[in-house]
Order: structure tokens, then sequence, then C-alpha cells
């Protein structure tokens, strides 16, 4: 009798870890989403404030890859977007750039 | 591949980081791409190496460029800031947020002035570092040329003016986000601070609260003072008890309380079985056990206590006035405070017929009053409450989108006026009150040498748009009751206010062909007659169930009025008018 309640407890108690354990992941996820939003929206900004003249580079990996300013907004809004989606998706992100690859 | 070892040795460094912050509040990183600790590994014999600054960068050689990380322009001074800021952003959004936001902000700064003063000359010579122990000769050159990171791997080659331009904007940004957790750590703190004065509060002694208000000595309360419908049924003079316990007796003296608190209940009860007469003008009781309407007198008392707080103006301590004439009132009764200075305290009574006084305190306190939760060295927790004197100004609806800006001092003017030609009744600047019907009297219009009674804002039809906004902030109910229900409507729905409406009924019946209501030896509010009107209106449906109250308008009621003035005492039940009328 005793025992039953006991592995009845156990499995509860293993239940509620997983539970916190999702928990926290989606935390820490929806964290990272919320800096890169962030991010992305001083980027926004401060593209903005550039003009024609000014180079923009994307860095990929080990390479600075020039890119068009236009292009570069363009860019950054699309992963905004992305991002926004995302949070109010809840779901985990991938910790990799996703569209933000796509160029 | 010399440029690929480099590059990849700076992949852990790079300058995306994401998770670290708790609200966001990251910044693109003050790292550059090209860390002192990476340049080391470059093999020293390559061409690019050749003394010339532009090794920092290798992707393009021949050109410079620097990073935009104020470290990385080792300047004429050659003292590299690198050190002192390679991890600064992401380790310190982990300490405390002043300490971050000075950092910042000092940095940012530096990096300013560096920026301004870069393009100042063609080329500096300078130490370029090798890694942490080493420095090589070099040279600054095309010093205009800054390439910024805008974060999430962007970057974009800017003037050194246009790159002030985007420090300037970061640190707009950074300033914002501060100030957001200075206003949540506010908000905490608020928070903290009402938790610790809650507990403060239930640890003290029991459920008792005691409220106190310093009243100066020197205001004029204009509330009259009122007197009893049933005088026979004051208690004895004696019998008041007012004590002046200190605090720290209090328990003991609640047992002695409590027993004195039974002897006078005793002693009234024995009062109305004989019937005594007692004088005490000053003071009015309303026990419960004296007379079948003392509810309603209770009523009638309290609409009479908002009327004459309303109606008597401006100082609104006069609110405070009346719950303390109250308490006066039940002093008698038994309460669990004992620290009443004179007659100056709220009693927190244990009486169910209290509940009234103490609502209506509550609604009073919510008026002008300030009050200061002040937990003070006693055991009972008390408030300490402060009024501030504000003149009465209400806007009334008075139906079809007109307001009455309601002043007092209109109020009195009208009332002088009124007096002087009407030779009123009383030569006082305030009429005197004695009775609700006094108040209805009071509220009348003159229209065309007539009185007309003031129509009730209850009784516009566009009674959902109205409006009754007081500045004191008295309840709406205490305001309607004041407007005066000069018809009753068969509808309503509170009970209180259907005999507060019948007496008025009644009253404005006798108004209506007289001009003063003549005041009798002793004035009831309920002279026992139920008045009930009838609709004539077939646009009125009537329910029996009283969902919504039907208001007609002014001219509508008048109608009717005049019709029931013809068919005054019949008694028809509400329900049975409805039917009736549905018949019909």
């Amino acid at each position: 009798m005793a025992e039953l309640i006991q592995k009845k407890l156990q499995g509860e108690v293993e239940k509620y870890q997983q539970l916190q354990k999702d928990l926290s992941k989606s935390m820490s996820g929806r964290q990272k989403l919320e800096a890169q939003l962030t991010e992305n929206n001083i980027v926004k900004e401060e593209l903005a404030l550039l003009d024609g003249s000014n180079v923009v580079f994307k860095l990929l990996g080990p390479v600075l890859v020039k890119q068009e300013l236009g292009e570069a907004r363009a860019t950054v809004g699309k992963r905004l977007d992305y991002i926004t989606a995302e949070i109010s998706q809840g779901k985990i992100p991938d910790l990799g750039e996703g569209p933000g690859l796509l160029y | 591949m010399e440029l690929r070892h480099l590059l990849e040795a700076q992949g852990p460094q790079l300058p995306l980081e994401t998770g670290n912050t708790d609200l966001g509040n990251k910044w693109p990183p003050l790292e550059t791409h090209v860390l002192p600790r990476a340049a080391h590994r470059f093999s020293p014999d390559t061409s690019m190496l050749r003394g010339r600054c532009d090794c920092l960068f290798p992707a393009v050689p021949g050109q410079l460029r620097v990073c935009f990380l104020p470290a990385l322009h080792p300047a004429p001074h050659g003292k590299p800031l690198c050190r002192k800021l390679s991890s600064s952003p992401r380790d310190t959004l982990h300490l405390d947020e002043g300490l971050h936001r000075k950092k910042v902000d000092n940095d940012y700064n530096a990096l300013q002035e560096r920026l301004s003063t870069l393009p100042d000359k063609l080329s500096y010579n300078i130490m370029v570092p090798f890694g942490p122990f080493a420095f090589m000769p070099g040279k600054l050159v095309h010093t205009n040329e800054v390439t910024v990171l805008l974060g999430d791997n962007w970057f974009a080659k800017c003037s050194a003016k246009q790159a002030v331009g985007l420090v300037e904007h970061r640190k707009e940004h950074v300033r914002k986000t501060i100030d957001d957790l200075k206003k949540v750590m506010k908000n905490f703190e608020s928070r903290v601070e009402f938790t610790e004065d809650l507990q403060k509060m239930s640890d003290a002694a029991g459920d008792i609260v005691d409220i106190r208000e310093e009243i100066k000595s020197d205001f004029e309360f204009k509330a009259k003072h009122r007197i009893a419908h049933t005088p026979h049924s004051k208690p004895k003079t004696s019998d008041i008890f007012e004590a002046d316990f200190a605090n720290d007796v209090k328990s003991k003296d609640l047992l002695a309380d409590k027993e004195l608190w039974a002897r006078l209940e005793e002693l009234e009860r024995q009062e109305e079985l004989l019937g005594e007469l007692d004088s005490k003008p000053d003071t009015m009781i309303a026990n419960g056990e004296d007379t079948t309407s003392s509810e309603e007198e209770k009523e009638d008392q309290n609409i009479n206590v908002h009327v004459m707080h309303q109606v008597t103006d401006s100082v609104t301590s006069s609110s405070c006035y009346k719950d303390v004439t109250h308490s006066e009132l039940f002093s008698g009764q038994m309460n669990g405070i004992h620290s009443m200075n004179g007659s100056n305290s709220y009693h927190s009574n244990e009486d169910d017929e209290e509940d009234d006084e103490e609502d209506v305190g509550g609604d009073n306190e919510n008026g002008n009053d300030h009050d200061a939760l002040g937990v003070g060295d006693y055991s009972i927790p008390t408030i300490y409450f402060s009024h501030t004197v504000e003149p009465k100004r209400v806007r009334i609806n008075t139906g079809k989108n007109t307001t009455l800006k309601f002043s007092e001092k209109k109020e009195e003017a009208k009332r002088k006026r009124k007096n002087s030609s009407g030779g009123g009744h009383s030569a006082q600047e305030l009429p005197t009150i004695r009775t609700p019907a006094d108040i209805y009297r009071v509220f009348v219009d003159v229209v065309n040498g007539e009185y007309v009674p003031r129509k009730s804002i209850l009784k516009s039809r566009s009674r959902e748009n109205s409006v009754c906004s007081d500045t004191s902030e008295s309840s709406a109910a205490d305001f309607d009751d004041r407007r005066g229900v000069l018809r009753s409507i068969s509808c309503e729905e509170a009970t209180c206010s259907d005999t507060s409406e019948s007496i008025l009924e009644e009253e404005q019946e006798e108004n209506h062909p007289k001009k003063l209501l003549p005041l009798s030896g002793t004035p009831e509010a309920f002279s026992g007659t139920v008045i009930e009107k009838e609709f004539l209106l077939p646009s009125l449906t009537p329910h029996p169930t009283m969902v919504h109250p039907v208001l007609p308008t002014i001219p509508e009621r008048k109608e009717v009025l005049s019709e029931v003035s013809e068919e005054t005492t019949k008694r028809v039940s509400k329900f049975k008018a409805a039917r009736l009328r549905q018949k019909n």
C-alpha cells in the first residue's frame, strides 16, 4: 500500500521535474528570442541612419560579405518578423539564424 | 589561410551573444572581430605583417579596418582600452544595473571621444598589440573609415562622424532601457513596502484598527445637530461612557468595558420601558430597539448625513464630523477601540447597525481625505487621517445633455434669494434641515413664481449618459439621494430608496399645493402612507420585474403628477397597476 503510493508519488515528481525542465527551456528560448528581437530592432534603426555611401557587410562565418543597404534593411526586417512570429508561437527557436541566413 | 586561421580563432569571440539578458536589453557587443589574442597566432612572416595596421583586418590588405571598439584605437597614447572593455558588455549584464549603465555609458563616451579625434591626423604611429604580451610598431591609416558592428552580424562602413551618430543612437537606447529598469525596480520597491506594512498590520493586535483623525479645534463645521425623532430614547448622560485609555492597558480595560457596555445596554432597555425623558439635544440616538421605523430613521439619518454633508458646504471634514457624531451616538455600544480622544475618533463597531455607518464612513473616507497608513508604536494599527478642504463642486446632468454645476455658493445664493423672496423659514444663511423633507424643500427651483421641485437625475431619460461627478468623490448613491427622489417610481429596486421615495412622494404631494412643508412638531420621516404612482404612458412598459427603472422625462412626469394629485391616496399595488395597464 505504502509502496504503491510511493511509486505514484515518484511518478508525479518525475512529471513535475520534466515540466520544470520544459519550462526552463522555454524560458531560455524566449529570452534568446527577446534578445535577438531587441538587437534586430537596433540594427534596423541604425541601418536607417545610414545612407547609400556606406558599405554594409554581413558576417557569414569567417567572411564579411558585402551587402547592399536596401537588401540589408529588407533582410533585417524579415528577420524581425520571423522572430516576432516565433515569440507569439511560443516555440523554442533554433540557435541558428534560420531565415537570417538567407540572402 | 592565414586569414582563415585568424578568423577561426575569432570564432569563440564572435560578437553575437544571446540569452544573457533578462529583459532583452542587449546591445551590440563592443567586441571586435580581431582580438589581440588571436593575432599572435599569426605567422610573423606573412606579407600582412608589414608593420602596418592592416593586419588587423587582413581581409582587404592595404586598408585599415578599425573595428568598432574603443580598444582598438590604440592611438597616440598607445594604450589599448581593450583590456578593460573586451568582455564588458556581456559580463556586466549580470551585474548591478547602475554599475552596468555607468560602465556602458563611459565606454560609449570614450568611444565618441576617440572617434572625434581620430580623423585629426592622416595616420598615427602606434604600437599594435600582438597577443597579450607583444606589441609591434605600426601605423593607423585611413583614419576616417570605421567599420561599425551594427549587431546581429551586420557591419557598416562609415565615416567617423557617422559612427559618432550611431554611438549616440545606441546610448539613447541604453538610457531608455535603464530607465525602464528603474521603473520596474520602483514598482517592486513599492510592492515590498506595501507588503511590509501589511505584515506589520497583520502582526499587530488582531483585526482591530484604530483610525485617528486630528481635528483642528479652530475649524467650523456647519453640520447641524440632529434631533432625535424619538426623543425619549436617548440614553442618560451618565450612561454615555467616554473613556480615555492608554493603549497598553487596553486588554485590561476591554474586560471592564465589556461589563460597562453590558450595563449600558441594560440601562437603555430599561429606559425604553420606562419611557424616560432625557434632555440631550446635541446627540441623537437611534437605537435599533426603539421603534419599528428606526431602520428607516437611520436610513434617513444616513441620507440626512449625506445631504448635510453636501449641502452644508465645503469643509468636508464635516463628513468626518458626521461620523464622529455617529460615533458619539454609538459610543454607548461596544467597541474594541479604546483610545479615544474625546470625540475625535472613529469607532469600529461590532454592531450590525453600524455597518451603514461604516460604509458611510468608508465612502466619506474615500473623499477628500488623505490617509496615511501609519503603524506607530501602538499595538493597534493606526490609520491617520487628514482632510483636505475642498469646496464641493458637483456637476449634475439634469438630462437632455444639460449639466448643472452645483456649487455650494450658488446654492447658498439661491437659497438666500428664495428666502428673501419667500420670507423664508429661517433667516440663516443655510436653511435648517431637520428632516429629509427639508432637503427636498431646499432643492427647489423657482419657476413662474411657483416652486417646482427639482427633478432628480435619476429620473432623467438620459440617465445612462448622466455623469454626476463630484470632486470629492463621494459616492454616487449619496448624491442620488440628495438630488432628491421627488417622485416615486414603482420600479425602483432598492428597498431603502423605496421607502425614501415614498416618503418624498408624500412630501412632494404636500409640497405641490403649498410652498413650504409645514413643520410638524415632530416631523416624521415616514407618515405611513404609501402612494403609488401609475404609469399612464403606454410607451413606458413597466415590468413587474424591476430590471431597469423606466425613467420618464420631466414633462411626462408632470402629467403624471397632475394625474396623481387628483387621485391622491389611491393605493394600488404596482404589480396590479402594471397588470391593469397591460390589460388596457
